[in-house]
């Protein structure tokens, strides 16, 4: 029957290559493979954010008088709503999470090299989407901390030189967060970004799939027939399903234990609450924000450090197109170890800051 | 023309009833004048008088140092306007000559007309402000105050003792002295006074009670300027204590669902045909605290109960009421509070409970209504508005007890998927050992 059934499939599909495929990709075994897995754990919670969004769109309904009272409706009356909602917030937190260490593995074991340049550039740009994703997504509710923290977040995209001004009147719909920003943030957040995402998550696993896991630099001084591997399938993948199981059991334990607040509605007169701050992925750039001066020699402090965390993220994101493929690991070494620091740090002072 | 009061005051002695009637028509007449001296004569309102005296000032309270603050200075009203003279002379002597029309600090029982002289003119009011009242002259010779000045007891308050004499502020300006937040201190200065006011035969505990009460402490501690302060019942250019019969309606004022259920009531007839007071029989006046349901009670034993102020305790058809009432308020209060705390314990634990929360607040509701029917003094009439606050108070309590239920079959059903990923990770783990 199972051989029947894969026959039929195959006759149509032509599947065996995949299937052989498969059989024969490996994955390099050394002291460093478990970073192998967080691009699937990152995954593994994308597809919960898919799954759980879809759900809560059943009940959620866009607009300046029923976002609030939607949200409110699926937390409070819907049969495991107030799961799904909390799911689909901690979810989104741990994606990010899973992809900042994912990139930076990557960084550090320099597998941006030639030939994965473009793997690299396509997971940066992956990356932004993310935190796009929760920028937008952070708004629907409708309460008073995603009114305000987006009424900060787009103020300071305003501060942009040259499109700033323009990019918060596309992004708002208007001069002022009103409901028109809330509809295009949905539209944003449920229909382009899931789009560009998918897409551009395509073409990364893509990547991965055809030019394999990057093997570290010291294997090049061992002889191949020492060199150990395991068969992606379904050694790698068995894995990969133990450890998306444990990222589930993660995910049930804060989704229960600290299921996501609503707070008070949005109120465009209300003054605005204390300790407002963006999610825990922006405070570093927040914390940076705050504390650069208002004016560094000749330009406005606020520019300055928008223009430096622009040419920042352009510079990262396309690194592999000028540091080189000679670059020593020291350096690279140094060059993370450093951001990393930068991040953690600001994000840690943002918190006791705010 | 004060002069001339004060000529025909000194001539016929105090005490004479005739004298409101002169003192009044003095103020007429000057309220007459087209307008007044020293009005809009001096740049900044002070000429020559504020320059001189300003810099003769011996400290800041001295009069010249404290007019800049004042209303008049700041709408270029000068000293002359109040004491004559001239102003515009450079010459003390001459500035301040009889000829001038100096008359130097007014007396005491001068100064309503001296300030009605403006104050009455509506014509002349209207150019500073188009809604400007000018009865507060007529208003005060009805008050005890002005009675009493005309009947020559200089001691009582007059437009000065409230509203200072150079430093004047408009009401609305917090500093004023008459500014809602500082009438009470500002009554004070007088009745306060121990010594003055036994003199009177008044006590002078009245501010003190004012300030441990409901009101004073809205007024004084939350700054709420809706509570009511000591001109909202006595009022105040008129200020009277009032009659026994009028109190319901004072407190009706604010109070006036209260009042109108209270006057409608059968108490409402019997107080009236009695002459008795309404709302402080039970409620005290200056020292009105926040009212409980402890207060109906025919318990000789309850401290807080009122009712046997006036009823006796075999008084079998109130006491009934009274038993009535109270059980029906105590049942309320009890299910709102326990529902209450239900919900504030699920929303403690991190349960949505907004919905609770809005239903609690149409219970709140039922609980004003309840007490503001109370003063029906029928239970009957009372009865709905507590019982269906009691129904919503149970909703709450069940929505409540259902978070709380929630909360645990959240952590069971937590647990309950921890074992089956657990179970799931280990064969997993399993056959990956295996494999390998």
């Amino acid at each position: 029957m199972k051989e029947k059934l894969y026959h039929w499939i195959d006759e149509r599909f032509q599947i065996g290559n995949l299937v052989r495929f498969m059989q024969h990709k490996r994955v390099p075994m050394h002291g460093k493979s478990i970073f192998y897995y967080f691009g699937g754990i990152a995954m593994f919670f994308f597809t919960i954010q898919v799954i759980s969004g879809i759900l809560l769109l059943l009940y959620y309904k866009p607009g300046e008088a029923t976002a609030y009272e939607s949200v409110q409706f699926i937390t409070s009356e819907v049969e495991f709503g107030w799961l799904v909602r909390s799911i689909h917030a901690w979810s989104a937190n741990l994606m990010i999470l899973a992809a900042f260490i994912h990139m930076f593995t990557v960084f550090f074991e320099r597998a941006f090299r030639m030939p994965r340049e473009l793997t690299w550039i396509t997971g940066g740009i992956l990356l932004m989407l993310g935190m796009g994703f929760g920028f937008s997504g952070y708004l629907l509710p409708w309460n008073e901390l995603a009114y305000f923290a987006t009424k900060v977040g787009t103020d300071i995209m305003g501060a942009i030189p040259l499109i700033g001004p323009f990019a918060l009147k596309l992004l708002r719909g208007g001069e002022d967060v009103t409901g028109a920003t809330l509809s295009r943030f949905f539209a944003v957040h449920v229909a382009v970004m899931p789009a560009l995402f998918t897409l551009i998550l395509s073409i990364h696993l893509l990547f991965v799939q055809r030019q394999g896991m990057s093997e570290p630099d010291e294997w090049k001084e061992i002889k191949e027939g020492d060199r150990r591997y395991m068969p992606f399938f379904p050694h790698f993948m068995l894995r990969d399903v133990l450890l998306w199981t444990v990222a589930l059991n993660v995910l049930a334990l804060l989704a229960i234990l600290w299921p996501s607040e609503l707070g008070l509605k949005a109120d465009p007169f209300a003054s605005a609450p204390a300790g407002i701050r963006p999610e825990w992925y922006f405070l570093f750039m927040f914390q940076t924000l705050k504390l650069i001066p208002p004016h560094v020699l000749f330009m406005e402090g606020e520019i300055l450090g928008i223009v430096g965390f622009g040419v920042g993220a352009a510079a990262w994101v396309l690194l592999p197109l000028w540091i080189g493929s000679k670059v020593k690991s020291t350096t690279t070494g140094i060059i993370g170890t450093l951001v990393v620091l930068y991040i953690v740090g600001m994000t840690v002072w943002g918190y006791i800051a705010s | 023309m004060e002069r001339i009061g004060l000529m025909m005051k000194k001539t016929l002695g105090p005490g004479n009833v005739s004298w409101k009637w002169i003192l009044l028509a003095a103020g007429m007449l000057f309220a007459a004048f087209p307008a007044p001296a020293g009005a809009g004569e001096e740049e900044g309102g002070g000429g020559t008088c504020y320059a001189c005296h300003l810099e003769n000032a011996e400290d800041a309270d001295s009069p010249a140092s404290s007019f800049a603050d004042d209303i008049h200075y700041r709408r270029r009203l000068g000293c002359s306007g109040c004491h004559g003279g001239d102003s515009t002379s450079d010459d003390p002597d001459e500035a301040m000559s009889e000829e001038a029309g100096f008359i130097g600090a007014p007396d005491r029982e001068d100064i309503p007309a001296l300030c009605g002289k403006c104050h009455s003119n509506l014509e002349y009011m209207r150019g500073f402000n188009p809604s400007a009242r000018t009865d507060q002259m007529e208003e005060y010779f009805t008050s005890v105050h002005g009675k009493r000045l005309v009947s020559g007891d200089t001691n009582v308050a007059t437009c000065a003792d409230c509203h200072d004499v150079h430093k004047i502020r408009p009401v609305d300006e917090p500093k004023s002295s008459v500014y809602p937040l500082n009438i009470p201190s500002t009554c004070g200065k007088c009745h306060r006074n121990e010594t003055l006011m036994s003199s009177y035969g008044i006590p002078s505990d009245q501010v003190k009670h004012y300030t441990q009460s409901v009101h004073g402490k809205a007024l004084l501690e939350k700054h709420d300027l809706s509570a009511p302060t000591c001109n909202d019942c006595h009022g105040n250019h008129g200020a009277t204590p009032p009659g026994v019969e009028s109190v319901a309606y004072v407190c009706g004022m604010c109070h006036a669902t209260e009042n109108e259920l209270f006057q409608s009531g059968p108490k409402g007839k019997i107080f009236r045909d009695r002459k008795m007071p309404g709302c402080v029989s039970c409620h005290t006046h200056h020292e009105i605290s926040h009212p409980t349901e402890k207060m109906i009670s025919f318990d000789e034993n309850d401290t807080e109960g009122l009712c046997l102020k006036c009823h006796s305790p075999n008084d079998e058809k109130p006491r009934k009421t009274a038993i009535a009432m109270r059980a029906l308020l105590d049942t309320l209060t009890a299910t709102y509070a326990a529902a209450e705390a239900k919900v504030l314990d699920a929303e403690q634990r991190g349960m949505e409970v907004s919905g609770a929360h809005y239903m609690l607040k149409d219970a709140t509701q039922k609980i004003f209504q309840s007490r503001t029917y109370l003063h029906t003094f029928n239970a009957d009439e009372m009865k709905p508005h507590a019982l269906e606050g009691t129904e919503i108070s149970k909703k709450v309590l069940a929505l409540g007890e259902k978070a709380i239920h929630d909360y645990y079959y959240r952590r069971r059903g937590f647990a309950i998927s921890t074992l089956i990923l657990s179970l799931l990770a280990v064969t997993l783990y399993l056959k990956i050992r295996s494999l390998d």
